[in-house]
């Protein structure tokens, strides 16, 4: 920005570096506080644009401004309604916003694709990066993109899909680098001495310091040559090429308000003038001085159990139902022993003793024969997953659950309702080796709604009961907050309120009703359909039941209608069938499922056996995480199907995870033939 | 045992006594010296009839300063959260628990040693089943604190009770801490009842004894009338049977019960059989630790060594040494099951409790636990007072341990590896902790200051005194 033009103004929703810069801020409306308007998304109209709920504050719009700056005193509601006179005059602006419909011929774009820029890269591959030459890779950071979310905590504290660190960013670089680095700089501190399990290959050694569980990252100096640089904090990535670093735009920032303050590090000083992301010829000092990450997921490693359970393209023609044959459950009596082979809907309705001496539950209506007329269930095809966490902060936003910030991230007090594993697999390799090329396995895992739950058993007040559809319900107003529950939880899914999170900061004293009023403006994001946690209470993923229950209604109130225009009859007269009142199938869609981008979840009611929950769960790929614990969870899962590269250098006949398991499962049998059929080919 | 003896010899063929030559057992008496009922009365009474000794009133206001790092703790914890304590997602117990099973257990010995032992009709008992009982009746009120207020919102906590309710929702009777709340609530009125009740004819003895009026009047309402009729002392001996018979089965009962709150879950390293009768002993080691790491130093402020003779403190040094082994045996035999059971889960969680995130509590349990008592095979060192006071405060030590150590390993590293953390306490933890032995000393300094220290009536009935025939009839 010149410094010769006077009267600089910046119109932004709040005040950051630009600002800074500028003789003038003016506060900008946001988009749903806005007149507008707008192409539709397959751009064959223009329409107006309607806001939500008038302006918060006293803010204004884009238009607002831009008509100010035209010497107009137009308000931007008649501008846009004179705009929509001008283009259609037949159409009243009122009944538009009414019907949200506009008669109007449309126009099609064509719209073009170009693949000359891709078939005419050129990558840097005659001078390959080194150890004294390593480049550095700016990407947009995963919580803030280029910056501008950076103040928004739900973005901050969804970990990172591959680092797992929330509320910062760090600078990756490879095993190999890490390792080559310890050495030349011994004082660093990048990597842990291997512990006593890691030399004896019971559990793969961590990728970096945690100190009492807190990861401790060195900070370094990356410079460029030119006296610009940055410090940032390390953090060791299996997977990444090894002398290229990868740090994230966006974070960092110097005037970004109170959540985003003291996030991260700033990377745009080596973003070079070309905008070119990928910086060549850097080098690392170390600082002698450390960051705190709060990382989400200590241990990278699955250790041979069958978690997410994966196979090769031809390990499932030869075998669909290969994650069938995998974990404790393939070679323990049957879950549900002489029911085993029943089909879904009977096991869901009547939760099948099987062999078992005690009887299971059955979670019927009170003083009622019959199961509840759904039965709720979910499937999680892990083909389909690509850990971009949408559902995280899909969930969040639903259920009111609350941000805790960094420093209870790092106490392990994060409230994801949805949290999503991530496990790194490899060759066989040296226990005490940290790999550096790896399989990378995702897993969304919440409330399994287990039907023989070992939270419900354990509850001293009955805070968490089963309900007649199958859900595993949570009383809040009941619990009491022994926490039990969550240390018998074999998922780990089940989040406490160790704090009063929602009504103040965790370095406040509470003052109950002496203390201040709560700001009004974060009560307006709460979803009013969901209960608002107090502390001292558990919490978890209830599948969305407020959309359950709405729907149920729905549906009821539509078949009471419909009965009573057909029949007349009203009241306690109306009788209403089963099929009426049942929900339709792709009706419910929980939070999570709504958003996912590649429908790698469904949910739906199992009594239905033509529901799409159903006929995943009948897929042989179909399986229970620690099902042999008989906890019979409603969330299964679909197992990952690999399609290696058979002509590629890292090609094995079997997912790396898959080998990890069979090696520890059947550590006898692996050196005589059952091995030979497995072994690696490179 | 010696009458016996007497009789076996007269019995025997005097020509195969010659050949075998028996050592001649003697049997140490209970009560050394030679001394007198009044000597015993006067020994027990002047205790609590002195004038307060300067450091009783050093260690008192000590002890109330340590303890009111427990108030303060609470009243912290209470007005924001449970959030001041370490706890998380993984470890979602941390210290309260252990606390609560380590002060738990420590009340074991008393109830043992009354109820059991007078059962079995171990005599040596007499001399420290008082201080005992009162050991574990303020045992089981330190307990009691933390599971009290590890809960979120304490405020609620009455809810375990079944009280009736407009909501009709009753607590769950399936899980192991609605048991606790019984089976705790049942052993401290027990418990309380038991050490009231043996005190009566030693509160009338005091009250009898007493100048001013206020102890008239306060050992007078205590004693409960008592008048050391015929028919009081039928009724109280009956009493106290039956009172020894039903404390029998909460010995066992109680820490099996609270082992279950570990047992019961599904956990790996938590989900074992043997942890009943596990938890049973090792609560009777470190019960038997804690009153010799008490009656120790009081047999030497007070002088008690005629009362407190070495026979008692060898005999519990061998309770030690047993039960040590008992637990020791127990830590093996989870080894062994986790591997013979062959689930991939227990055995790991094992090796992870000896070599993981926290074998440096793993090697100081068994350290504590194990080796330890161990030395108590060596009569020497079973005489040598400091040193057996030493070891029971490493046997108080181990035990905590192992309570953290089955607490917190399991939680830390368990099915899911992504889930896998680390606990570690924080500044309010370790006070709040602290404070409780404030707590204790407090109620055992009162009750050194008040109460008879040892039943005077049952003592004298096991001195040799009270066999004017020297068991020759």
């Amino acid at each position: 920005m010149s410094k010769k033009i006077e009267n600089k103004i910046h119109l932004g929703h709040s005040v950051n570096e630009t600002s800074l810069v500028c003789d003038f801020h003016i506060a900008q409306s946001h988009y749903l506080e806005s007149w507008d308007q707008g192409k539709t998304w397959d751009g064959t109209a223009l329409v107006p644009v309607q806001p939500l709920l008038a302006p918060l504050f006293e803010t204004h719009s884009d238009l607002e401004v831009l008509l100010m700056l035209l010497g107009s005193s137009e308000s931007s509601h008649d501008f846009i309604k004179s705009m929509m006179n001008k283009r259609s005059p037949s159409n009243n602006f009122a009944d538009f916003l009414r019907l949200g419909l506009e008669k109007q011929n449309p126009v099609y774009h064509d719209a073009k694709v170009s693949l000359s820029d891709a078939l005419n890269f050129e990558g840097n591959l005659i001078n390959p990066p080194s150890f004294d030459k390593p480049e550095l890779l700016l990407i947009p950071d995963f919580h803030a993109w280029d910056g501008r979310y950076a103040n928004n905590g739900w973005m901050q504290e969804c970990p990172d899909p591959i680092s797992k660190v929330t509320w910062d960013n760090s600078l990756l670089i490879s095993p190999v680098l890490a390792k080559e680095l310890e050495a030349k700089y011994p004082e660093l501190g990048l990597l842990p001495e291997p512990t006593m399990l890691n030399k004896s290959g019971e559990i793969a050694p961590d990728a970096a310091n945690f100190d009492h569980g807190k990861q401790k990252a060195p900070i370094v100096r990356i410079s460029n040559g030119d006296d610009k640089f940055f410090d940032a904090p390390l953090y060791v990535q299996p997977g990444l090429a090894d002398y290229t670093i990868v740090g994230s735009l966006g974070l960092g920032r110097k005037q970004v308000g109170r959540v985003g303050e003291g996030t991260g590090y700033n990377a745009y000083p080596l973003l070079n003038k070309q905008s070119d992301r990928i910086v060549s010829n850097i080098s690392i000092e170390p600082t002698g001085t450390f960051r705190i990450l709060a990382n989400v997921q200590e241990h990278w490693s699955m250790e041979g159990r069958a978690i997410v359970r994966e196979g090769n393209a031809e390990e499932y023609i030869e075998d669909e139902a290969f994650a069938s044959h995998m974990g404790a459950e393939s070679h323990s009596p049957k879950i549900w022993g002489k029911d085993q082979e029943a089909d879904l809907a009977y096991k869901a309705q009547t939760t099948p003793r099987g062999n078992s001496s005690y009887e299971h539950p059955d979670h019927n209506y009170e003083k009622s024969e019959t199961p509840g007329l759904h039965q709720w269930g979910m499937a999680i095809d892990l083909n389909q997953c690509t850990g971009c966490s949408a559902c995280v902060v899909a969930c969040q936003s639903e259920n009111n659950i609350p941000i805790v910030g960094k420093d209870q991230v790092l106490r392990g007090r994060e409230m994801h309702w949805i949290r999503l594993d991530r496990y790194f697999s490899s060759t066989s390799r040296d226990g005490a080796e940290l790999p550096s090329d790896v399989q990378v396995s995702f897993q969304g895992v919440a409330c399994m709604h287990c039907e023989t739950a070992p939270c419900e058993t354990v509850c001293p007040v009955n805070a968490t009961v089963h309900d007649e559809e199958g859900l595993n319900a949570m009383a809040y107003n009941r619990c009491v907050g022994t926490r039990y529950c969550a240390n018998n939880c074999p998922y780990k899914v089940r989040r406490f309120n160790f704090f009063d999170w929602n009504k103040r900061n965790t370095d406040e004293l509470y003052k109950g009703p002496l203390g201040e009023e709560n700001d009004s403006l974060p009560d307006m994001g709460k979803n009013p359909d969901v209960t608002v946690r107090m502390r001292g209470v558990m919490e978890k993923c209830t599948y969305c039941v407020q959309r359950i229950q709405e729907s149920k209604i729905q549906v009821k109130v539509k078949a009471q209608r419909d009965a009573l225009l057909e029949t007349g009859k009203d009241g306690s007269e109306l009788e209403l069938s089963e099929s009426d009142i049942k929900v339709p199938d792709g009706t419910i869609k929980t939070a999570c499922q709504q958003v996912c981008p590649s429908d790698s979840i469904t949910f739906g009611d199992l009594s239905d056996p033509n529901s799409n929950v159903s006929k995943l769960k009948s897929n042989p790929r179909d399986y229970s995480v620690l099902g042999y614990l008989n906890t019979r969870p409603r969330t299964t899962f679909l197992a990952k199907v690999r399609n290696p590269n058979h002509d590629m250098p890292d090609f094995a006949n079997s997912p790396h995870s898959a080998r990890e398991y069979h090696d520890k499962a059947h550590p006898v049998h692996h050196d005589d033939g059952h091995g030979s059929q497995k072994e690696e080919t490179h | 045992m010696s009458t016996s003896a007497n009789q076996q010899e007269d019995a025997i063929n005097p020509e195969l006594l010659k050949k075998v030559k028996p050592a001649k057992w003697e049997d140490t008496p209970l009560v050394l010296n030679k001394r007198s009922f009044h000597w015993v009365t006067e020994k027990i009474c002047g205790i609590v009839e002195q004038k307060t000794p300067t450091w009783w009133w050093w260690c008192f206001i000590t002890a109330m300063g340590i303890a009111s790092f427990t108030g303060l703790g609470l009243v912290y914890l209470v007005s924001t959260g449970v959030g001041v304590w370490g706890n998380n997602n993984p470890v979602n117990w941390g210290w309260a628990i252990v606390n609560f099973v380590f002060w738990i257990g420590i009340g074991h010995a008393g109830t043992l040693i009354s109820a059991i032992l007078c059962l079995l009709k171990q005599k040596w008992r007499t001399s420290i089943n008082r201080a005992s009982e009162a050991m574990t009746v303020f045992a089981v009120m330190c307990a009691g604190i933390f599971p009290l207020f590890h809960v979120g919102r304490v405020w609620f906590a009455w809810w375990l009770f079944p009280l009736p309710n407009a909501n009709a929702i009753w607590p769950q009777f399936r899980s192991p801490l609605e048991w606790d709340v019984f089976a705790v609530s049942t052993y401290f009125t027990v418990s309380i009842l038991f050490w009231y009740m043996g005190m009566i004819p030693d509160l009338a003895v005091i009250r009898d004894r007493a100048k001013e009026t206020w102890r008239k009047y306060f050992y007078g309402v205590l004693a409960m009338g008592w008048r050391n009729a015929n028919n009081h002392w039928r009724n109280f001996e009956m009493a106290y049977l039956l009172l020894a018979g039903l404390s029998t089965p909460l010995v066992l009962s109680v820490h099996t019960i609270v082992s279950f709150d570990f047992a019961v879950a599904n956990l790996p390293g938590w989900h074992t059989t043997i942890f009943p009768p596990y938890f049973v002993a090792g609560a009777i080691f470190s019960g038997f630790g804690m009153v010799l790491t008490l009656l120790l130093p009081l047999r030497a402020i007070f002088g008690l060594h005629d009362l407190i003779t070495e026979k008692h403190i060898d005999n519990m040094c061998k309770i030690i040494l047993a039960t040590g082994s008992m637990v020791g045996y127990a830590y093996s035999m989870e080894f062994f099951i986790a591997w013979y059971g062959a689930n991939s889960y227990e055995g790991f969680a094992f090796i992870n409790r000896a070599f993981g995130n926290y074998w440096w509590a793993y090697w100081i349990m068994v350290s504590c636990n194990v080796i330890c008592p161990q030395l108590f095979w060596f009569k020497s060192i079973k005489n040598n007072i400091p040193l057996v006071w030493i070891i029971s405060i490493f046997v108080n030590i181990g035990m905590w341990f192992e309570r953290f150590v089955i607490a917190n390993t399991t939680l830390s590293r368990d099915f899911l590896p992504s889930s896998w953390g680390y606990y570690s306490p924080t500044v309010v933890d370790i006070f709040t902790f602290f404070g409780t032995f404030g707590f204790f000393s407090i109620l055992f300094l009162l009750f050194l200051r008040f109460l008879p220290l040892m039943p005077m009536a049952e003592v004298k009935s096991v001195m040799p005194a009270a066999d004017p025939h020297g068991g020759k009839h």
